[in-house]
């Protein structure tokens, strides 16, 4: 940043902060603008206000400890980043995983995701202004976590995978009521395209309005939506496998330009297609163990060991070195957000300052996660 | 000819929108006045950690191993134990949680060995002092009788 | 003890009182009474319900946060246009206490029956424009300056064309006075055979009161809070008062031009209801119709604003115009 002092002014150029305190930054992230009346010249964006500790605290933890911070990392797909560390650390220590256990957590991983995607959608109408598909969609989740939260015990921060499986067991009720919240959000479908995506006001905020294309995605490392609306089709759970992915039969919903509208249809699909996902996966969910042997403190062997999951922003990551002791020697966590957000200096100079929250919204970046 | 076609195109999708918007006026709503109504939680919430009374002893039935407070990521789970006779197991005598740092995970209920520690589904935690965070299991659940 | 007044005071300054208390009172308990309409409607449509704690229904809700609102200190930040800080809200409030002078709220209710009714009306209105730019500019804060910016573009760009389809309504009607206005009107409403004009009118006195979709000036999640991010406590509650009092002056206004004022409807009018309450039950349905359309679409981004103004709006009142202006002939 000391650098821009430097360089030649433009006169009547002016510095703007949209500060750790804003209401559609999702969260504590510092853009630093250099504006032109409306236009944006230059945008930084500044982290490090959430930063928590969680890689440091993973040295002085054993690995069963470690897993409530993993939920609490991006508290909006907890289940996912459990699911990823868990998975990690059963492929270094060679854990193995009964399928009952495999299925309950691919339909809770998706479950996630739908419930992630439904915030995004009405956090970023409440950016745009619209407030009530704000509501609207709230109300969709709350169906996901009251289901969630019999089987797990609570609504947010999960901690429900364990090594070797999951912790308790699914029972009918739980199946009965995501089938009902299946029905129920296919027919929201509807009202919502209705209400937003055939919306004038809306196709003209999103179409043609930050543009995001291949090259750009590609050099800065975006995965996630925001490279599947630039027409990469690239998706962990494709390119790869893991868990019961390979058993089931869905599609990677992408687009063809990269603009905003590209990127909100992209999840929309998703959405639909987690829910295909998740039928099946009921419809196959086999009988068994839920939870296999595991050492009661693991002690994986030497060694590093990276595994990847989807998260609902993209490519998640657990880089984990093991000195074989109970205490991991680093855990090292690829967030999607923080490949995503560098995008951003790329593709907002040249917008007006009205776009900037569009594009962020957009992007959906949860900076807990940037941070940790 | 194409600028009225897009002008009546938009209006149109912006009174569908309105309808949208319209329909759902008037309809249940889904609102739980607290504090005067209170949802009820499920079975498996995770609330206020406490011992469970077990049917043959009356009581609960803690060794004080120590494995819940080293499973503890926050370290807020203090235990002493004593035994009554010399080959006995020991029994659970002071037991303190603070639930000011507790984040209610569930590996001390996971790994207790005797199955003496459950959530119970109490959620109103918050109190005035910060000592009254640090709570006696062993007196909670003889007060509870 | 009524007619001992009027006497010592001379009738014109009598009038002049009365006047002025009703009005003052008319603003007070219209904005409690609004603020309330709006929680109410917009929880509804949201799935929810809205304040319930205060008085029945949450109906004395305003008035708790009014009381709040006196309450606050009013914080004057060091580097402030002083003398313009403090009269922003002063001035808002005048423009909209002037334009309440010559609506009829039914016969014999109005308070000054001028002949230049409409021209007083828009001439009040610019009050509004010049208070926000005001508001704006003194606070000393990027963000506000942007929403008074923002907010003069919007209010000059979007009085064309009200003004030009209230050109309609005055060819047809030959007169600017507000009561002969509501007389043209007692055989058929003027929104029955102008419906393009009402809805062009509405929908520019959507953008003037600046309320969504138009409510750039006070964007709340991309400026923080516009023009008056600076303001804190009864400064604050003047904006706010002055905001709903806009609203109801220009549904009252839309009333009568294009819904028969204080006339009850055709087929009703065996009703033994007073033209007041015709009127206010016109005007607070149109109230709903705005608060509904507030909270369904999204915000249109600024300069979109614009060209839906230069490039939709203006073109079609001028041939609107044009149209009515030869059916009018004609039919005269």
């Amino acid at each position: 940043m000391a650098n821009q002092l430097h360089e030649p002014v433009i006169e009547q150029s002016y510095y703007l902060n949209m500060g750790p305190q804003h209401p559609s930054t999702h969260g504590v992230l510092r853009l630093f603008l250099k504006l032109d009346g409306e236009y944006i010249l230059q945008a930084d964006p500044i982290i490090g206000y959430g930063h928590r500790g969680h890689e440091k605290m993973a040295e002085s933890h054993f690995y069963e400890q470690f897993l409530p911070n993993t939920s609490r990392m991006d508290y909006l797909s907890g289940l996912l980043y459990n699911h990823g560390y868990v998975a990690a650390v059963e492929k270094m220590a060679r854990i193995e995983v009964p399928p009952r256990a495999e299925y309950i957590r691919v339909v809770c991983a998706e479950l996630n995701r739908v419930c992630s995607h439904l915030l995004w959608f009405g956090t970023y109408l409440l950016d745009l202004g619209g407030i009530t598909p704000f509501l609207y969609a709230f109300d969709d989740r709350e169906h996901i976590m009251d289901a969630l939260d019999r089987i797990t015990g609570s609504r947010l921060t999960y901690n429900y995978c364990r090594f070797g499986g999951v912790a308790r067991d699914v029972d009918a009720e739980f199946v009965r009521a995501t089938r009902a919240f299946i029905e129920r959000l296919r027919s929201r479908f509807d009202d919502y395209h209705t209400l937003v995506t055939k919306n004038v006001i809306f196709i003209n905020r999103t179409r043609g309005v930050g543009v995001i294309d291949r090259d750009a995605a590609l050099r800065f490392g975006c995965t996630g939506p925001v490279l599947r609306a630039a027409g990469v089709p690239y998706d962990i759970r494709r390119a790869e496998p893991y868990s019961i992915y390979p058993l089931l039969d869905f599609d990677i919903p992408t687009g063809t330009t990269g603009d905003v509208m590209d990127r909100y249809l992209v999840r929309m699909r998703e959405m639909e297609q987690s829910l295909r996902i998740i039928e099946q996966a009921l419809d196959g969910l086999p009988e068994g163990p839920f939870k296999g042997r595991a050492p009661h403190k693991v002690r994986p062997p030497k060694g590093d060991y990276y595994f990847a999951v989807e998260s609902a922003r993209g490519a998640l990551g657990y880089y984990i070195v093991s000195d074989g002791t109970p205490y991991p020697y680093r855990i090292k966590v690829r967030v999607p957000s923080f490949g995503n957000l560098q995008v951003l200096t790329e593709a907002l100079p040249g917008t007006l300052v009205a776009d900037t929250v569009a594009i962020l919204g957009s992007v959906d970046i949860v900076v807990p996660e940037v941070d940790r | 000819m194409g600028i009225i076609r897009d002008v009546l195109v938009g209006s149109w999708s912006l009174i569908t929108g309105m309808g949208v918007t319209i329909r759902r006026y008037g309809r249940r709503n889904i609102t739980t006045q607290y504090p005067r109504q209170r949802l009820e939680m499920s079975p498996s919430y995770r609330g206020h950690i406490e011992f469970k009374r077990f049917e043959d002893t009356g009581s609960h039935n803690c060794v004080a191993c120590g494995t819940c407070m080293r499973f503890c990521p926050t370290n807020v789970i203090k235990v002493q134990g004593e035994k009554t006779q010399a080959r006995s197991k020991k029994r659970g005598t002071l037991y303190f949680i603070d639930f000011s740092h507790c984040s209610l995970c569930g590996l001390c209920v996971a790994n207790c060995p005797t199955n003496t520690l459950k959530f119970s589904k109490e959620y109103e935690l918050a109190h005035e002092c910060r000592w009254e965070g640090v709570v006696d299991l062993i007196r909670r659940l003889e007060e509870s009788a | 003890m009524w007619q001992t007044a009027v006497d010592i005071l001379g009738p014109d300054v009598a009038r002049i009182l009365a006047g002025g208390i009703g009005l003052v009172a008319l603003v007070q308990v219209n904005t409690l009474f609004l603020v309330w309409l709006e929680r109410k409607v917009s929880a509804h449509l949201q799935l929810r319900i809205g304040p319930m704690e205060v008085g029945p229904h949450g109906i004395l809700q305003t008035l708790a946060d009014g009381i709040k609102l006196i309450g606050k200190e009013l914080i004057t930040p060091r580097h402030v246009d002083r003398k313009l800080y403090v009269l922003a809200p002063i001035m808002v409030f005048t423009g909209v206490l002037a334009s309440l002078i010559v609506i009829p709220f039914s016969e014999q209710l109005q308070v000054r029956d001028l002949n230049v009714g409409v021209l007083l009306i828009f001439a009040f209105s610019a009050f509004n424009v010049l208070a926000i730019l005001m508001g704006g500019w003194s606070a000393n804060n990027k963000y506000s300056l942007l929403g008074a910016i923002r907010s003069v573009a919007q209010s000059v760009a979007y009085e064309i064309p009200l003004l030009l389809v209230v050109l309609n309504v005055l060819l047809w009607t030959n007169s600017l006075q507000m009561s002969i206005i509501v007389e043209t009107q007692s055989h058929l409403w003027n929104v029955f055979w102008m419906p393009v004009a009402a809805t062009i009118y509405l929908i520019c006195a959507t953008a003037e009161t600046n309320r969504a979709p138009f409510d750039i000036p006070e964007a709340e999640s991309e400026l923080v809070a516009g023009f008056h991010t600076e303001y804190s406590g009864m400064r604050f509650a003047l904006f706010f008062l002055a905001e709903y009092s806009n609203m109801f002056i220009v549904a009252a206004v839309a009333t009568t031009l294009f819904f028969g004022g204080w006339k009850s409807p055709p087929l009703l009018g065996f009703l033994p209801v007073p033209g007041v309450v015709w009127f206010f039950l016109k005007v607070y349905v149109l109230i709903f119709v705005i608060i509904w359309v507030r909270w369904t679409f999204p915000r249109l981004r600024f300069d979109q604003l614009m060209n839906f103004s230069w490039k939709v709006m203006i073109p079609v009142s001028l041939v609107h115009l044009v149209v009515y202006a030869g059916i009018i002939k004609i039919i005269d």
